[in-house]
């Protein structure tokens, strides 16, 4: 039992902020000063965005967090969005984390041809909103509101380096006003 | 890409193949057992898991996904084959009114309730990567897992132990579901081939955060009374904290 709880300890210690992106972050605060980061203009047209895209398109706040809390929120966040996969089943899966080749037990197309095709159009083509479903899930969870905003908005803010996008996102989250937007359920 | 179109094209595929009903081979370590099969012998070298899976209204049909945790050498693990399994959601056991009851038969071992994924896409859907539990499922007893509840995240759902965990904003164009976990409770539903002394109720523990490379939407298990709870992002194993 012992081992077996030090395994799901190793698999607990996996979801940390992986050292590449935490240097990075650390590189654009390294006094978690968060004065010199310019917030681009967010103001816009209220319900200018399509409500339909703010599953995409958020921003996020949260009462009394500090800057550099807002940061390692983001970060640690920023790394699921990144590591978030389509793991066809039955595979073999570590403890560690590491997952092996996939080992399909179903043949090569269990779902018929065109489920296999639609499975890989997903795979390829939704990637984007896998990783805002990982952000806005592993946010949700840490206490952030969500707020709507439109494609331009996001993209001025978001829409770059990750470490340049978690900066400015960790002002706005950290900001003691919410950003303009519509807030939106988690 | 017109997504209403991708997914009913995707529920189209689903249902070709359902209906060419490809059997699905055998898997080492995990056999969905169904009523219409020989009758169940309990083996005293396999474990046994039995669940009754309820969906609220509108919940797609969907299954749940478990992880054996390898409790040897990785690699010698993984020459054994898979060990992240699903469920059949058409491979049921039994059916008690709107229960599905599922028995498999299984590798003896520590057992992660990893996930869910609505039927038709077999790969791990939604990862309890935030929050789960894990149990053990011992050789020669059917472990019994209670209720698997399912539930549309973007509908509230009429479940109690859904609530928290449904009526969030949906994901665009992919129909994503909540699950949660009601243990056994003396006077559920048990099929009449279980043997009584064969029988043991799943004792569940908190497990804590999972890789988030394990699945494709990222979520948690819903709070079980006594057993797991949060605090924001925080998991509680309320064996030990009360």
């Amino acid at each position: 039992m012992k081992a077996q709880w030090t395994l799901l300890a190793a698999v607990a210690g996996l979801c940390g902020t992986t050292p590449a992106l935490a240097q990075a972050v650390a590189a654009r605060s390294p006094a978690i000063d968060s004065a010199s980061i310019e917030v681009p203009d967010l103001r816009h047209e209220p319900g200018s965005g399509s409500a339909g895209r703010y599953f995409k398109y958020f921003l996020f706040h949260k009462t009394g967090v500090s800057y550099a809390d807002a940061v390692a929120d983001l970060s640690e966040c920023y790394q699921a969005r990144e590591a978030v996969g389509v793991n066809r089943l039955p595979f073999y899966a570590q403890v560690e984390g590491g997952i092996d080749r996939p080992k399909p037990a179903r043949g090569t197309a269990p779902y018929g041809v065109v489920g296999a095709v639609l499975s890989g159009m997903i795979e390829r083509d939704a990637k984007f909103e896998l990783r805002q479903a990982a952000l806005r899930m592993c946010m949700r969870f840490k206490g952030y509101a969500r707020f709507g905003v439109p494609k331009e908005i996001w993209a001025r803010v978001a829409d770059r380096p990750a470490a340049e996008a978690i900066v400015i996102q960790a002002k706005i989250a950290s900001n003691p006003m919410p950003p303009p937007g519509e807030k939106v359920k988690p | 890409m017109n997504w209403v179109a991708l997914l009913a094209l995707l529920l189209l595929g689903t249902t070709l193949a359902s209906a060419g009903a490809t059997p699905l081979e055998p898997t080492p370590g995990w056999v969905v057992l169904r009523a219409k099969g020989p009758p169940v012998q309990i083996r005293a070298d396999r474990a046994y898991l039995l669940f009754r899976l309820v969906r609220s209204a509108g919940a797609p049909p969907s299954a749940p996904i478990f992880w054996r945790l390898p409790s040897r050498d990785g690699q010698a693990e993984a020459d054994l084959g898979p060990n992240v399994f699903d469920v059949p959601f058409n491979y049921l056991y039994a059916i008690n009114g709107d229960e599905r009851v599922y028995l498999i038969e299984a590798d003896p071992g520590d057992y992660v309730a990893l996930g869910v994924h609505v039927a038709g896409f077999n790969y791990v859907q939604k990862c309890l990567c935030y929050g789960t539990v894990r149990f053990a499922a011992k050789a020669g007893e059917v472990t019994d897992l209670g209720h698997i509840l399912i539930g549309r995240v973007d509908r509230p759902s009429q479940l109690p132990e859904l609530k928290g965990a449904t009526d969030i904003a949906g994901f665009g164009s992919f129909i994503i579901v909540a699950m949660g976990i009601r243990p056994y409770q003396q006077g559920a539903f048990l099929p009449p081939a279980i043997p009584p002394a064969a029988h043991r109720p799943a004792d569940y523990r908190a497990v804590g955060k999972l890789p988030p490379r394990l699945g494709a939407f990222l979520d948690r298990l819903a709070p079980i009374p006594g057993v797991l709870a949060y605090d924001e992002d925080r998991v509680i194993d309320l064996k030990i904290e009360k």
